[in-house]
């Protein structure tokens, strides 16, 4: 459901990352300086409130004693404690040790928790509330966009020799509401799924990148590349696997449980043999053919 | 129900119009909050039985705030130094700095700056005694005008009067229940204020 969800918003994702001003840092505006100036004027004034159809919302999973802090007073979730014992967390996450720079989870209360594998709870989080576990399911409206791919050569492939695939997914920041407060959702590209549409698929950590890029001759096999066998057309889907992390307010980033999956548009192959298409295409004629 | 609270300790403290008005120090509904001293340091107790008693903390001390600076610009600015009550240490010279560039304008402030919006974002103890709590909430400033000392309102046209802010608020171990302004943050997403 949250990957049908985000192929319908793919579109809107790219408009909205390319709409959106770069996220600026929290700026100090005092009562004093504002009556004479718009403070800080590049902020206030400076469009960021073009929200481009992101006015989202995600509901909490129901209430939690004490656990407020995210969700607004119009949640009418109780923040009562219980007399004579610690106020429960605000909120707990548990995240991927993967994430390089995250070493420990905010746990409420000062609290920070070592980080559980694999995204599971694992790690005892004993005075946090589960429904206050912000996950993938919370972001189902932020849009993570699809990620860009490139292959060579262009469109064609020969059979018996490597055809080289990349994408160029990098670290993608939504905003919006989120438990019903303001908050950005920072997406990380963590795995890249190919499908080759000749049946065989691979799983790479890193995106790939072009021979020239990658300082390789033409045809060489890379971690992306792929050799097909027989002539026909094919579909390449790649799918990028994001991890997610959401802030509210200057808190800093923490992760989300889960991860997001995005397929890009799929690129037509057209695979020949060898010696059809070394003899069919002239470079001068057409720069694009294969090997040229 | 919170935005009616909001709204009466607004009406409450801003009805006073006191000319100096003092930082409000709330004490929780109970006892059971309250630092107790056997408690280990390192789970420091909550000083707010709930989080909705820190937002009603949190917003009094905001509205004294706000209308102690109100009455600094009143008067163009000048002895600044009497907003030190209701601030931490860390965000004075930021205030200071701010009545000092008011005061050079050579303009006054009639008006009273509100509140509304305010949310909790989060209420912790903080690891030497004390609390820490942040809050969303939209500064308005839209009945403030500005006039010079001929009587004529100076006030920028292009103004932005609603201002979406993170405010934080710091307590000491000794004073727990009396909530400094630490920061105010204009928030850099989206306008949650329009």
């Amino acid at each position: 459901m949250v990957r049908q969800k985000l192929l319908s918003v793919a579109l809107a994702g790219i408009l909205l990352a390319i709409c959106l001003p770069n996220i600026s840092p929290a700026s100090a505006c005092t009562i004093s300086a504002s009556l004479t100036k718009n403070c800080p004027e590049e902020i206030i004034s400076g469009g960021v409130t073009n929200g481009g159809g992101v006015d989202l919302r995600a509901e909490a999973n129901g209430g939690s004693g004490g656990t407020s802090g995210t969700p607004g007073p119009s949640s009418g979730r109780s923040g009562a404690a219980t007399p004579g014992t610690p106020a429960a967390p605000r909120v707990c996450a548990h995240g991927d040790p993967a994430k390089p720079g995250i070493t420990s989870i905010p746990c409420g209360n000062g609290q920070f928790l070592p980080l559980a594998r694999n995204n599971t709870p694992a790690t005892p989080c004993t005075v946090c509330s589960p429904d206050t576990i912000v996950r993938i399911s919370d972001l189902q409206n932020f849009p993570a966009y699809a990620a860009p791919t490139g292959m060579e050569p262009n469109g064609w492939a020969i059979v018996g020799l490597a055809t080289n695939f990349w994408a160029t997914a990098s670290t993608q920041i939504s905003e919006g509401l989120l438990l019903g407060q303001p908050a950005q959702v920072m997406f990380t590209p963590t795995g890249y799924h190919w499908n080759y549409g000749d049946s065989n698929t691979t799983s790479t950590a890193t995106g790939g990148a072009s021979w020239d890029d990658l300082g390789l001759a033409e045809f060489s096999t890379t971690a992306t590349s792929h050799t097909y066998a027989t002539k026909d057309t094919y579909s390449v889907v790649l799918t990028v696997e994001y991890h997610a992390d959401y802030s509210f307010g200057d808190q800093g980033w923490r992760p989300v449980e889960g991860t997001v999956t995005v397929p890009s548009t799929p690129i037509t192959v057209i695979a020949a043999n060898e010696s059809t298409v070394l003899v069919a295409h002239d470079c001068n004629a057409n720069p694009h053919g294969p090997g040229c | 129900m919170l935005s009616a609270l909001a709204l009466c300790l607004s009406v409450a403290l801003l009805s006073g119009c006191t000319a100096t008005p003092t930082p409000t120090v709330t004490a929780p509904a109970t006892t059971a909050a309250t630092p107790r001293a056997n408690t280990e340091p390192a789970e420091a107790s909550p000083v707010f039985a709930s989080n909705d008693e820190a937002l009603a903390a949190a917003e009094a001390a905001y509205s004294a705030y706000e209308a102690l600076s109100d009455t600094i610009t009143s008067e163009g600015g000048i002895g600044g130094d009497r907003i030190a009550i209701a601030a931490s240490a860390a965000y004075l010279p930021e205030l200071l700095a701010g009545f000092e560039g008011f005061s050079e304008t050579g303009l006054i402030s009639r008006g009273t700056t509100t509140y509304d919006e305010a949310s909790l974002i989060r209420s912790a103890p903080e690891p030497q005694g004390g609390v820490r709590i942040e809050l969303y909430l939209c500064s308005d400033i839209s009945a403030v005008r500005l006039y010079d000392a001929s009587g004529n309102d100076k006030t920028p046209v292009d103004r932005t009067n609603r201002i979406p802010l993170q405010v934080g608020f710091v307590s000491s171990a000794t004073e727990p229940f009396l909530l400094l302004i630490d920061k105010e943050d204009v928030w850099s997403g989206r306008n949650f204020c329009q």
